[in-house]
């Protein structure tokens, strides 16, 4: 039976049980069949589904092997990764094994870091070495080994490779002098837990460190094995050392190891020289370059341009909507209404300006697919080449220089998603006064890419003047976004590890099948709103409604953004959903009511309106109906605000009359 | 449960999508279809749950296997 050890204790030669730990994909199990040859048993770790295999080790007497689920990072965030803790904590372990990959080595020291803390003996396996040298990564092992007081073994497990010298230093392991320096408040915490906690076959500070991260498992077992005065203790310990740092100490802990990862990265990392010079990997190198990787930025975005505004928007919008909507189909349809439904307003509801299918469906479906489909495509060629963590790299330095944190912001500018991750963002800060402000600043300029996508596909239509206008202006309220969340976020962000695939041609396969899974995500989530949003405009049409709010808009609609007073109708849509009142705003274009200036103007103003009236919703489901109103107070007149003043600039300079 | 790992397409983070890691803290959880990654947040669709990639699919795999026979 193990319990921890003294550090640099080596144990036995034999007895216990050695645990191969890893990420998933990482070649565990063929390391596990390596180390224990035919005899093995699989069987479900008890009280769960999850299967667990355990063989004898064949070089090791007496020693079982366990091979573990696969586990990202600890706490455990899934049921495989709960049982991989299981074995950490109840097994009678006389080593871990961790098995990483060579070639993401930042990601796999992560783990490590957290495994040599537990005070058993320990071996690192880095696997997947051919793969690393065909990346042109290298790694000093013998610096690695130093850094972490444990062996350091390359293999080729598929090969066999570098399994015995992995035999060897299993046999001849040890506990690992080793520890990662937390700020000075969480250090004498853990001081103060490790003289509490009861004896475990971890280490205290390991189960100290476990403790603070409020992993659920480590509570379990200490709830069951400490007193109730220990218990309310550490609970104490716990919520004062939160109101001391004001953030969760899983996140200073976090940041903490993500540094020391950093560092040793940088150590033990080397550009062999010899490694990959294909056409690929150069370019790929490249695209994160701060001058190249700008200049082959403004081709993409040239690209996407041409694709989607061109192509999308011009081309396929007009044989849609002018030939084959246009032409064909709502003129029979027209037809065929006006005969079998006698009833005028009836007719109207379906067929007239407002109609459901005049405006709903042909919007949806005339207007928005093409674009949409050649934007989806786009970023679907971005994802699978490589190109997309590239640009988030890029976009990192870039902003980082700025005082900004790229990695925080581009996945929510990039990403599908709508406020509600930029919401859960939020979660994590304690002053309600910044939680509420960085939501109103996320809400402001960030989400859903494909809305903006449609907008920027319509401006293209217009314009390549057009398109960059409205970009710069984007992205001035976007880096106004991010530096103004970046002063109110309390403390440092945590770091965010970007594992950079080679750069390839894209599998179009893979294209295709992400391209039709988001079209009809998207239209699932535009068709009703189009159609409701039609009727909507129809009742309000019909009784008037929409006359008056013309009239009364006209001050700000004409006087403040010099667009014709039409163009309301429009921003009301957009009240509804962005590439709504866009796409009014696109037809108005197309007929000739809208000069390039006011196209410009109103795309800013409508793009800097709330994503849609679902994200309101959700902002009130997360903080209350009094602060999602609060936010729509707030974000519209800054919109209108925003547009006026481009306006008047144009104007001066003019541009686009 | 699961065994299909979605990577990432931003920073390559392998999670099984239907556990719905990043989705505890989120006001809409497990109702819409997006997938979120845990570790960066970044949010796109998950192609294993449209019906329309199954439906085309299917079609593929039909015409494979008439072929085959």
């Amino acid at each position: 039976m193990h319990r921890h050890s003294e550090k640099g204790t080596e144990l036995p030669n034999s007895g216990g049980s050695i645990a191969l730990v890893g990420h998933p994909n990482v070649g565990k199990s063929v390391i596990f069949q390596h180390l224990t040859g035919r005899y093995v048993t699989v069987s479900n770790y008890p009280g769960t589904t999850v299967e667990v295999s355990r063989g004898s080790a064949q070089e090791i007497p007496e020693t079982v092997i366990i091979d573990t689920p696969g586990v990202i990072t600890l706490p455990p965030q899934s049921e495989d990764e709960q049982v991989t803790e299981q074995v950490l904590l109840h097994e009678p372990l006389r080593a871990i094994v961790q098995v990483g990959d060579a070639k993401n080595l930042r990601r796999t020291l992560l783990l490590t870091v957290q495994l040599a803390e537990m005070g058993v003996p320990f071996v690192l396996d880095l696997n997947m070495m051919d793969e690393a040298d065909a990346r042109g990564v290298s790694v000093d092992h013998a610096l690695l080994a130093k850094h972490i007081d444990a062996a350091v073994i390359p293999t080729i497990a598929v090969r066999g490779e570098g399994i015995d010298a992995l035999t060897i230093a299993i046999g001849a392991s040890r506990v690992p002098d080793f520890r990662v320096r937390y700020p000075k408040m969480i250090e004498e915490e853990l001081s103060e837990i490790v003289s509490r906690v009861p004896d475990a076959s971890v280490a205290p500070r390991a189960l100290a460190l476990m403790w603070l991260c409020c992993d659920a498992l480590a509570e379990e077992w200490i709830q069951e094995h400490a007193d109730e005065a220990t218990l309310q203790t550490l609970n104490n310990s716990r919520v004062k050392l939160e109101a001391d740092l004001q953030e969760p100490p899983s996140s200073v802990i976090q940041r903490s190891r993500l540094e020391f990862v950093e560092r040793i990265g940088s150590l033990v990392l080397r550009d062999s020289g010899e490694g990959d010079r294909s056409f690929g990997a150069r370019l790929g190198r490249l695209c994160t370059h701060p001058v190249w990787g700008l200049g082959i930025l403004a081709a993409v975005l040239y690209g996407l341009y041409w694709f989607v505004g061109i192509l999308g928007a011009g081309i396929l919008v007009d044989l849609l909507e002018g030939r084959i909507f246009g032409e064909m189909i709502n003129p029979l349809i027209l037809t065929w209404t006006n005969r079998l439904i006698p009833v005028t307003w009836l007719a109207d509801f379906l067929v007239g300006e407002y109609g459901l299918w005049t405006m709903g469906i042909t919007y949806a479906l005339a207007l928005i697919l093409p674009i949409v489909t050649t934007f989806f495509l786009a970023f679907g060629i971005m994802e699978d080449s490589g190109y997309l963590p590239r640009l988030t790299v890029l976009s990192n330095r870039l902003f980082s220089t700025m005082g900004l944190n790229g990695k925080a912001v581009m996945p929510m500018v990039l990403g599908l998603g709508c406020v509600t991750m930029a919401t859960m963002t939020t979660r994590i800060m304690s002053s309600k006064r910044d939680r509420l402000l960085v939501i109103l600043l996320l809400a402001l300029a960030v989400p859903c890419s494909a809305q903006l996508g449609v907008v920027m596909g319509m401006l293209a239509g217009v314009s390549l003047g057009a398109t960059f206008i409205w970009g710069i202006v984007v992205l001035a309220v976007l880096l106004a976004v991010g530096w103004l969340a970046a002063l109110l976020l309390p403390g440092k962000r945590s770091a965010l590890l970007i594992e950079l695939p080679p750069l390839r041609w894209p599998v179009w396969s893979n294209v295709l099948t992400k391209t039709l899974a988001r079209l009809e995500w998207y239209l699932k989530e535009v068709l009703p709103l189009f159609l409701i949003g039609a009727a909507a405009m129809f009742v309000m049409d019909r009784i008037g409604l929409l006359a008056w709010m013309t009239r009364g808009a006209e001050p700000l609609v004409s006087g403040w953004l010099g667009l014709p007073p039409e163009a309301s109708a429009a921003f009301l849509q957009g009240f509804l959903r962005r590439d709504f009142g866009a796409t009014g705003l696109f037809v108005m274009e197309s007929q000739g009511l809208l000069t390039p200036l006011q196209v410009v103007v109103a795309m800013v103003t409508i793009t800097l309106f709330i994503p849609c009236v679902a994200s309101v919703f959700v902002i009130a489901k997360e903080r209350g109906w009094r602060t999602s109103l609060g936010i729509l107070i707030l974000i519209m007149p800054l919109a209108f605000l925003v547009g006026g003043l481009l306006n008047k600039a144009l104007l001066m300079i003019g541009w686009g009359v | 449960m699961s065994n299909r790992m979605f990577a990432c397409p931003l920073c390559g983070n392998r999670f099984d999508p239907e556990k719905h890691v990043a989705c505890g803290a989120c006001p809409v959880q497990k109702d819409c279809s997006m997938v979120c990654c845990p570790a960066c947040g970044y949010s796109t669709v998950d192609e294993g749950q449209s019906k329309a990639v199954k439906w085309i699919s299917s079609i593929f795999r039909k015409d494979a296997d008439r072929e085959k026979t």
